[in-house]
């Protein structure tokens, strides 16, 4: 165990155990004031969690929109109300039926998520490093090559795109993660590997603007080792600025700018529902 | 035990989903029980955050920047109609709110 995996660790347990003991006050304690400031200690803890997931972006958007934004708001309603003490008893009838549903609930999604959890995915799969020697090493072998320049660069930029989705792929990456199989690969698996590619280079075109699909027939093994790096390293450079401001915005501009604009025309909708919720009838008396 | 993976942030986020569920299900108050299902709706967004990261793919981060508009939004009108509903009845007990039981 090296000491990076270590604090990593501790700094989850650390945020982990805070954000439970905080999010347990926002439920049990009596006074909505205190409430949402445990709030806010809960989404600060969760911030420390997404930072820990490499989404940095996502953390400070917590920190900036639910922190400073939401809970303000919430403060102000809470105080503008000024509810008595009588309004402030803890529970409604029925608690321990409403408590013990929420418990088995809680209970059942511990269990799927544990059990699911740990037995299916582990993080050393798509590790950078990993990638970052599979690079290496597809460069090795690939230099035992001579020179190739019979695929164009569309074709290459192509394939690079879907064999970066294949590492992903456990079923395809069998298939990819031994570049030095390719060079003495029975010609009968190359061509499967090779109609792989063909079928699902025709869903990729149209995708990314990259030309028209590529005709495979005369692709060769030595195309296959420059896709085989290009891939890697793309998927490398993928990996680096995972989860930064710069990549997730790149997603919401280009692919995901539907959702984007219809979450800002949400914003719009619920900004005139608001004012219009809030605004006195006229005739109405002021208070 | 010291290796963090998947199965950590999914029971950090059911936890957290339970506990936001035990709060909307026991609070009498409105707005207490808007600030559980922030919790709950947090407890989603780290669930997609882990998934995320141990997919390596940045969907998920999309998905937790809608949620947190929609949270938003949800937060702003739900504290209106709150607001409203006091002006009305001097109330926000929502055992005392029956004005639509059958």
């Amino acid at each position: 165990m090296d000491w990076g995996q270590y604090t990593y660790a501790i700094a989850f347990y650390a945020a982990a155990a805070l954000a439970v003991a905080s999010a347990a006050m926002v439920v049990w304690h009596r006074n909505p004031v205190i409430n949402a400031l445990y709030l806010v200690l809960t989404l600060f803890a969760l911030a420390v969690v997404f930072v820990l997931l490499h989404a940095h972006f996502l953390a400070a958007v917590q920190v900036l929109v639910y922190a400073g934004a939401a809970l303000v708001l919430f403060l102000l309603i809470v105080m503008l109300l000024n509810l008595d003490e009588q309004s402030l008893k803890i529970v409604k009838p029925g608690l321990s039926q409403a408590a013990g549903v929420a418990a088995v609930f809680a209970v059942t999604l511990l269990i799927a998520a544990v059990g699911g959890g740990l037995k299916t995915t582990h993080v050393n799969e798509s590790d950078p490093v990993q990638v970052e020697n599979f690079v290496t090493y597809v460069n090795k072998v690939r230099s035992g090559y001579r020179e190739t320049t019979g695929a164009n660069r569309g074709e290459v930029l192509a394939m690079a795109q879907l064999l970066l989705e294949a590492l992903d792929d456990p079923q395809m990456k069998s298939n990819f993660t031994a570049p030095g199989k390719i060079a003495t690969l029975p010609e009968s698996r190359f061509n499967d590997l090779r109609k792989t590619l063909e079928t699902s280079a025709s869903e990729l075109h149209g995708i990314e603007e990259i030309g028209p699909p590529a005709d495979f027939q005369d692709f060769s093994r030595e195309d296959m080792l420059d896709l085989l790096a290009a891939a890697g390293e793309a998927r490398l450079k993928q990996m680096r600025e995972f989860g930064t401001t710069a990549a997730v915005g790149r997603l919401l501009f280009s692919r995901y700018i539907l959702p984007f604009e219809a979450a800002s025309f949400l914003l719009l909708a619920a900004i005139i529902g608001v004012l219009v919720l809030a605004r006195r009838k006229p005739g109405e008396a002021g208070s | 035990m010291m290796e963090i993976n998947l199965g950590h942030f999914l029971a950090l986020s059911a936890v957290l989903f339970g506990i936001g569920m035990a709060g909307v299900l026991t609070r009498r108050n409105a707005i207490v029980i808007f600030m559980s299902i922030e919790v709950m709706l947090n407890a989603a967004n780290l669930a997609f955050a882990a998934f995320a990261f141990f997919r390596w793919n940045l969907t998920g981060h999309v998905f937790v920047f809608m949620v947190m508009v929609v949270a938003a939004c949800e937060v702003a009108v739900g504290l209106a109609i709150i607001l409203t509903i006091f002006r009305n009845r001097a109330t926000v007990n929502v055992d005392e709110l029956d004005l639509l039981k059958w």
